[in-house]
């Protein structure tokens, strides 16, 4: 075997295993089937032609996303009505923001943990699960997207990093911001629900 | 919930949130160490009450939002790839 099949066998292996979760990123950039596969299709073009910048081939899978990403934002994002929205990191990284956050979730009573741990909140019930997808849905896209890079994708926070082309930091603080955001999802449905007593005694929701 | 330290070298609650997603992604740096997050946990319910919830909604993640490419997708990928 030349050393290009081998590398095209390696590339095609890759592509392969990855398939679902670059389909799924493609697909959450661009919100139609039809534009997450001409994406994909371009990013992984782009990517066969960049073989060469890939360093680490045990960094394939972060190395692939962020050619899909850049790949979204030259090429799709002006069509998109979607914005991303990079500057958000500079807008809530305030000083106090992580011990903000961790204290926001310190204050939250414990009926509303007892009320979420109960065991027959089934978080697979259809209407609570498609409230939280709805709540994951709503998040400004950097949180979004590494919150699903990292607990739907499984990349590492040194991948993801990579992927999106941050600093590991940025993607430990973004974790919490996006986790903290979707508690906060949480806590709105359970007050919907009626846990009246949340109301009450619960930290200030903006 | 409280913020007191219940026994010697508890990081307490505040602590222990700040470090509760990094160290169910398995990523603690070295500021603070699994298992000071565990003995936290074991010794406050209200953070072991979160860290299960947290828990039930990576569970949820990892099999809710994951959406598998069309056959039509994979079809014409591997051809594009087969062309390159
Ligand atoms: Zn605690």
């Amino acid at each position: 075997m030349s050393d290009r099949d081998d590398l095209k066998a390696f590339f095609s292996r890759h592509v392969e295993e990855n398939m679902d979760a670059l389909y799924g990123v493609a697909y959450r950039l661009t919100r139609n089937a039809a534009d997450a596969e001409d994406l994909l299709g371009e990013a992984v073009a782009r990517a066969w032609a960049a073989i060469g910048s890939l360093a680490d081939r045990d960094r394939f899978r972060p190395w692939l996303f962020r050619i899909l990403r850049n790949c979204f934002i030259s090429d799709y994002r002006r069509q998109s009505v979607r914005p991303i929205e990079q500057s958000l990191d500079d807008v809530m990284f305030t000083e106090n923001g992580e011990q903000d956050l961790a204290a926001w979730l310190c204050d939250q009573p414990d009926e509303f943990l007892n009320w979420w741990a109960e065991p027959e909140r089934e978080f697979y019930n259809d209407a609570l699960g498609d409230r939280i997808m709805a709540a994951i849905d709503a998040l400004p896209e950097v949180f979004q997207t590494t919150v699903l890079l990292v607990n739907v994708d499984g990349l590492s926070y040194d991948e993801a990093a990579e992927a999106l082309g941050v600093p590991p930091g940025t993607i430990r603080s973004r974790m919490k911001r996006g986790r903290t955001l979707l508690q906060k999802a949480l806590w709105a449905q359970a007050v919907d629900a009626g846990l009246a007593v949340c109301i009450r005694t619960g930290p200030d929701d903006e | 919930m409280n913020d007191d330290h219940v026994y010697d070298s508890d990081i307490g609650c505040m602590e222990a949130i700040n470090s509760l997603y990094a160290y169910l992604d398995g990523e603690l740096g070295d500021d603070v160490s699994i298992e000071q997050v565990e003995t936290h946990l074991q010794h406050c319910r209200s953070c072991y009450t979160r860290a299960e919830i947290e828990r039930a909604l990576n569970e949820h993640l990892r099999r809710g939002a994951k959406r598998a490419a069309p056959a039509g997708a994979r079809d014409r990928l591997r051809r594009l790839i087969d062309d390159l």
